[in-house]
């Protein structure tokens, strides 16, 4: 072994964490090597001195800068605390199966009520069952709408809804 | 620190244990992980760092980010590593602001070490003066170091760590942290010797 090598092991060495082959080898050199006995032994005076430097202890105000720095952290984290919660009910599998299911149950319901024909210029909507309870000759009398003028009678059984007034549905056409 | 009053049975908890209480909402719980840590915590920001102001601005930092992302730790890896991890991390970030600032400590590449040197001005005559000044020139030598060197000797020397908790901490393989370790300590060795606060390892026997 070099001097090059014995310094390279060395600190490995003082720690006690060389293998067994190369510790032999590292013992062998430092017996014929006294200047890497030497800087062996001042790495060992080295760690000492560092593990015994004097502690450093915290200041007066550290509590205080501490204590004030996270009652602001907890002030800020209330602000976001309802979101927090709500995710928070997110995160429970059962919660989020039963969220799924209502999910679904919601959407088969909506889709058997949703119009065949897309929505884009007007809405039509057949009210059929409600018309054939009134006689002929008075439909167009008894037709009366409830808030939105755009809703137009077209034929004695249908009625056209214009896009803005879709959210209404059959619900603002009133007899 | 939070509040006052008796930690009864929280100073037996473990440090997971602890932070699980903390998440729970228990704050008196992160204080005893304050009280655990804090002084640890600031003789390695402040070895590192070499100014006690900044080292306690990083250390009540490094506390902070835990209170906040205690929800987000997991067991992984122990408590007080993933502790050291971040205030290793934030110190590390001073380091650059405050060399971006014009903070710099003695210089620590090659060069400037081979010409900087620490005003020598020992003999004081009372022994107290004595050893304020060795500790001084001392943590100037740690501050001289290359970053990396720098802080795992501190974590292994001064902090009393092992080989693999270090890895862990600093993010490099067990390896890497040796040769750390060994080119730091003996560049350190060589500064202080020529400081004549190590004996001289070039006297012969």
């Amino acid at each position: 072994m070099t001097c090059k090598t014995c310094r390279k092991w060395m600190s490995e060495f003082l720690d006690g964490s060389l293998d067994v082959w190369r510790k032999r080898d590292f013992d062998e050199h430092l017996k014929g090597c006294p200047a890497c006995r030497n800087q062996l032994h001042t790495m060992q005076v080295l760690q000492k001195t560092l593990a015994h430097l004097p502690p450093i202890r915290p200041s007066s105000h550290f509590h205080f800068a501490l204590r004030a720095r996270l009652t602001e952290e907890l002030g800020r984290g209330k602000r976001f605390r309802s979101g927090f919660r709500l995710w928070g009910l997110y995160r429970r599998p059962i919660l989020v199966a039963a969220s799924l299911a209502l999910l679904i149950v919601s959407s088969i319901r909506l889709s058997r009520h949703e119009p065949t024909e897309p929505m884009r210029t007007s809405e039509r909507i057949v009210t059929h069952y409600i018309l054939e309870r009134i006689s002929p000759s008075d439909r167009s009398a008894s037709i009366s709408l409830n808030s939105d003028s755009n809703v137009q009678c077209a034929t004695p059984d249908t009625v056209f809804v214009p896009d803005q007034t879709v959210s209404g549905r059959i619900r603002t056409v009133s007899f | 620190m939070l509040m006052a009053g008796p930690n009864g049975g929280r100073l037996d908890r473990s440090d997971e244990e602890l932070l699980q209480d903390t998440v729970g909402g228990d704050l008196r719980a992160f204080d005893v992980i304050v009280r655990r840590y804090r002084d640890r915590l600031l003789n390695f920001v402040f070895r590192f760092l070499g100014d006690r102001t900044a080292a306690e601005d990083v250390v009540q930092e490094t506390f902070l980010r835990v209170f906040r992302k205690s929800g987000e730790y997991h067991a992984s890896a122990r408590f007080s590593t993933w502790l050291f991890t971040i205030a290793g991390n934030l110190a590390k970030s001073e380091l650059r602001r405050r060399k971006r600032g014009r903070f710099t400590s003695l210089g620590w590449n090659e060069e400037a070490e081979q010409h900087i040197e620490i005003p020598d001005d020992r003999p004081r005559p009372d022994a107290f003066a004595e050893t304020e000044i060795a500790t001084e020139a001392i943590q100037k030598a740690i501050e001289s170091l290359p970053p990396n060197h720098r802080q795992v000797v501190i974590l292994s020397d001064i902090q009393g760590m092992a080989y693999e908790e270090i890895a862990q901490i600093v993010g490099c393989p067990v390896g890497t942290v040796k040769s750390r370790i060994n080119r730091g300590r003996l560049r350190l060795q060589n500064k202080l010797e020529r400081l004549g606060y190590l004996p001289d390892s070039m006297e012969a026997e």
